[in-house]
């Protein structure tokens, strides 16, 4: 029964990963995540990645024991400890898929060769490595398929990948070290040393040994089987001696480069040296010199569980929590991130369980372990039990409900911008508001005027009428839209109402503004202060556009953008302007710049030839307007693109 | 509360919609795997299966009334009123219609919504009619379990609210209310089609093959009854 409620956990995550890493892969990374510049290494390189790594180091410490030093005591361990490094290295490979941006980039080390690069040797170690591992595996699988020919050829060889493997692991174990060599003031000093290539291998080989230990004894209690003591225990010795030399190691290198006084300020960064420390090295250290503690599975897994926690906290730290400080970043994982990790993980640990199942991973387990495993006794056929353990596929049944189960769930947690995409929040707008106001006519120029808000005083030559207000971005730039005088001016023109209501269209909807009077789509500049600043020179330059020092520094009291910038005043609008007005432009707002800023890079998709449907279209961004229709290149027509303000007669 | 409204009909009408086809395609594969367990089972008990009675017996489950009028002609009829409804009308609403648009790009011919209006209320009738006739006879009432009340009624909760909805005179709650828990019932619908006795819209034609294959009696079983009951010695 507890293997079955272990496995069911392992779906249910596995679901939850794999719901995260499909919407990830069509949404992008940025949907998902919650990293920033600042701090672009995350949970899922420095959880998943940079901790999974030595923990995976168990293989190539198990193999160099058994197939290099000859330590026959530690042969039982050695198939089991090689599945758990490809199961690490495998985990890797695909968190870091998903990590970088462009995800079907991973191959790229292939075939493009940076020689500079940590990364690009880390990423070679680590496919490398990988080949060797499922080399070193593909014995048990030989061997359960009876290719006996292969497996002779696969024996031949073996040795010689084993030594490569070794070789590999020292390689990038240590240069996942020397990867943050190169990040001297962003880590904290209680963690950043030259030494660090050197410590992040011992541990490898010291955690190797206790993770392989904690594998062992978990995976014998799942299956209700005696844990083999022996080698468990010499693995602790050797552990505790590595370990002592990381202590020893880290703690000299940290006195002799005069970093003592950190140790016992009181800060966070120093708690969690200490807490650290005492998991990943002081406690086990302690524990393990007895023999007492050695040889009790009990012990035994508490000590490795704090030596895994704690050398993961170690890598942690090195990627990303000991930057904090000095970074000033803030990052809190999302639930996406840990979905993801424990995802990949939960399914990482189900491959691992179907070969101890079918393979002879453990030659303690086998058969008739794993029947005695999954046996869940009579069941009563009339209950609701039997529709999820009937057999045929008990399992299946059962598992895969699960897993649908977990599926349905994510996608209730995650966010909307995970689950349909990140897209940029939908400015509020307001709607039309009926108002009142005074209507001021001049007869000769043919022009209307409107006084709003009411000017009780002008009540004589003026009319008092209502009019519709817009003003969308509520910005206090609005339009007046007098419904009768619409109506008077097209009939004039010989046109009906027609002009704008048809009945034809959906919910026989009327015209928008923007179908008479184009130039509402205009563009032109946003004022940026901060560029006018630095062209003039900084704060010496003011009186430039602020003429009169003494008055506080507002739109009304500074020079107007056309008075330096005479290009940007629009001549053929029909926007009509008062007697004695003069046309001033100022930016047309929020909507303008979006669509310079979206309809650019649209434009040149399609340009470029994009495949994406609808991708130069109104719609593909105006989603939730079915009103909305056409291609950007009407939109263009209507909206030529900007082009650089013009400086004539001005300073630049 | 619109924020809710929100919820069900996105994230929460998505995460519906994936249940129900990853649901679906995990009861196929498994009856599909268990059909092939099955006929190679029956093949090495030297037995065959009768295709053609497997067939027939399906298009025969499959008419709405059984040759003879059936045993209860009442249920009969109310439960094609009632299967016609279910079907039709989420599928071809017209307002059903326009959110699909906007949300996914697609969409199709739909219904009148007089039509539609008729079909609902004929839904929610014939509904009622049935759970009555299932509450009515004490043979029904013997073999139901929970899940037949309980899906008949979550069942009759998106149609009662829907048409509520469409007809805000007669709603007495507030619409947004309304739309929530008929939001929340359709979901909670198509999230438990896959997993209850609902699963029959893609297990059907299957059902009658399971039937034939899988559900044969032990030889000697009945000699096994008697024997558990004590009574070997008397006729059967």
């Amino acid at each position: 029964m507890r293997l079955l409620t272990v496995k069911s956990i392992l779906w249910f995550f596995a679901g939850f990963g794999f719901v995260v890493i499909l919407l990830r892969m069509l949404h992008g990374v940025g949907s998902v995540v919650a990293l920033n510049d600042l701090l672009p290494w995350g949970l899922w390189k420095g959880g998943g990645v940079v901790a999974l790594v030595p923990i995976g180091g168990a293989g190539f410490t198990l193999a160099a024991f058994v197939y290099v030093f000859h330590w026959r005591r530690y042969e039982p361990l050695a198939r089991a400890a090689v599945l758990l490094g490809l199961m690490c290295y495998s985990s890797v490979a695909i968190g870091l898929t998903f990590d970088i941006g462009i995800w079907w980039r991973i191959v790229f080390p292939v075939f493009f060769w940076q020689f500079h690069s940590t990364l690009f040797e880390i990423a070679w170690c680590i496919m490398l490595y990988l080949g060797v591992l499922a080399f070193e595996f593909s014995h048990a699988i030989l061997e359960r398929l009876r290719w006996t020919t292969i497996l002779h050829l696969v024996e031949k060889v073996s040795i010689v990948f084993i030594i490569l493997g070794i070789a590999l692991s020292t390689l990038h174990q240590s240069s996942l070290g020397t990867l943050f060599l190169a990040t001297p003031y962003r880590l904290h000093p209680l963690w950043y040393s030259p030494l660090l290539p050197l410590l992040f291998f011992i541990t490898a080989i010291g955690l190797g040994c206790l993770t392989i230990t904690w594998v062992t004894l978990v995976t014998h209690w799942l299956y209700g089987v005696k844990q083999p003591l022996a080698p468990l225990t010499g693995l602790a010795r050797i552990a505790s001696i590595v370990l002592g030399a990381y202590l020893v190691l880290r703690l000299g290198d940290l006195l002799v480069a005069g970093k003592a006084g950190y140790f016992f300020t009181p800060d966070w960064n120093v708690l969690n040296f200490w807490v650290e420390l005492l998991l990943s090295a002081i406690l086990p250290i302690v524990f393990l010199s007895r023999r007492s503690y050695r040889e009790s599975p009990t012990a035994l897994f508490w000590i490795a569980t704090a030596a895994i926690v704690g050398m993961s906290l170690n890598r942690v730290n090195v990627a990303g929590l000991a930057t904090l400080s000095a970074t000033q970043a803030t990052y809190i994982p999302s639930w996406a991130e840990w979905f993801v990790t424990l995802g990949i993980l939960s399914a990482a640990g189900l491959v691992y369980l179907l070969c101890v199942e079918h393979l002879r991973v453990f030659p303690t387990i086998g058969g008739a372990q794993v029947e005695g495993a999954h046996d869940l006794g009579t069941i009563d056929p009339a209950g609701w039990h039997t529709t999820f353990f009937r057999a045929p596929f008990a399992g299946a049944r059962f598992f895969s409900a699960v897993f649908v189960a977990a599926v349905g769930l994510v996608l209730v947690l995650l966010p909307d911008s995970a689950v349909f995409g990140a897209r940029p929040e939908p400015t509020p707008t307001r709607g039309p508001r009926s108002v009142e106001l005074q209507r001021l006519e001049d007869a000769s120029a043919d022009l209307v005027q409107y006084v709003f808000p009411i000017e009780p005083d002008r009540g004589l030559e003026t009319q008092r009428t209502r009019a519709l207000l817009l003003d969308a971005d509520a910005n206090g730039r609005y339009v007046l839209f007098e419904h009768e005088r619409h109506g008077d001016r097209l009939e004039e023109q010989g046109r009906t109402c027609a002009a704008c209501h048809h009945q034809s269209l959906p919910f026989a909807q009327a015209s928008s503004c923007r179908t008479c009077h184009r130039d509402m789509y205009q563009p032109t500049q946003i004022f940026d202060h901060g560029a006018h600043e630095r062209s003039y020179g900084g704060n010496a330059d003011c009186p430039t556009c602020h003429t009169d020092p003494t008055l506080p520094k507002t739109k009304a009291t500074t020079v107007q953008c056309k008075e330096c910038h005479p290009a940007m005043v629009e001549t053929e609008t029909l926007v009509r302007t008062g007697a004695g007005q003069e046309q001033s432009t100022l930016a047309s707002g929020y909507k303008d710049a979006m669509h310079g800023l979206c309809v650019t890079c649209h434009q040149r998709e399609v340009e470029r030839g994009s495949k994406r449907p609808g991708f130069g279209e109104c719609s593909a961004c105006h989603r939730d307007v079915p009103t909305i229709t056409g291609t950007l290149q009407r939109l263009r027509e209507v909206a030529p693109r900007s082009t650089p303000m013009q400086s004539e007669g001005g300073r630049p | 509360m619109e924020h809710w409204l929100h919820f069900a009909r996105g994230p929460m009408f998505v995460a519906a919609l994936a249940v129900l086809g990853l649901g679906m395609a995990r009861l196929v594969l498994l009856n599909g795997a268990s059909l092939a367990v099955m006929l190679h089972r029956t093949r090495s008990h030297g037995r065959t299966v009768a295709w053609k009675r497997v067939l027939h017996n399906t298009f025969l489950a499959l008419r709405p009334f059984p040759a003879s009028g059936g045993a209860r002609p009442w249920y009969s009829l109310l439960s094609l009123v009632f299967h016609l409804g279910l079907l039709l009308t989420p599928l071809f609403l017209a307002a059903h219609i326009v959110l699909l648009e906007r949300g996914f790009g697609v969409g199709w011919w739909a219904l009148d919504p007089v039509v539609a209006d008729w079909l609902t209320l004929g839904t929610i009738v014939s509904a009622l009619g049935l759970l009555f006739l299932r509450v009515g006879s004490p043979l029904s009432r013997a073999i139901s379990r929970p899940q037949d009340y309980f899906l008949l009624l979550l069942i009759l909760t998106p149609f009662v609210t829907g048409y509520l909805a469409m007809h805000p005179l007669l709603n007495p709650w507030d619409y947004d209310a309304t739309m929530l828990v008929h939001v929340l019932s359709g979901n909670l619908i198509l999230g438990l089609l896959p997993f209850t006795k609902l699963s029959h819209v893609a297990l059907l034609p299957v059902a009658q093959v399971f039937g034939e294959i899988g559900w044969h009696l032990r030889p000697k079983a009945g000699e096994f009854v008697a024997q558990v009951l004590g009574k070997e010695n008397q006729p059967i």
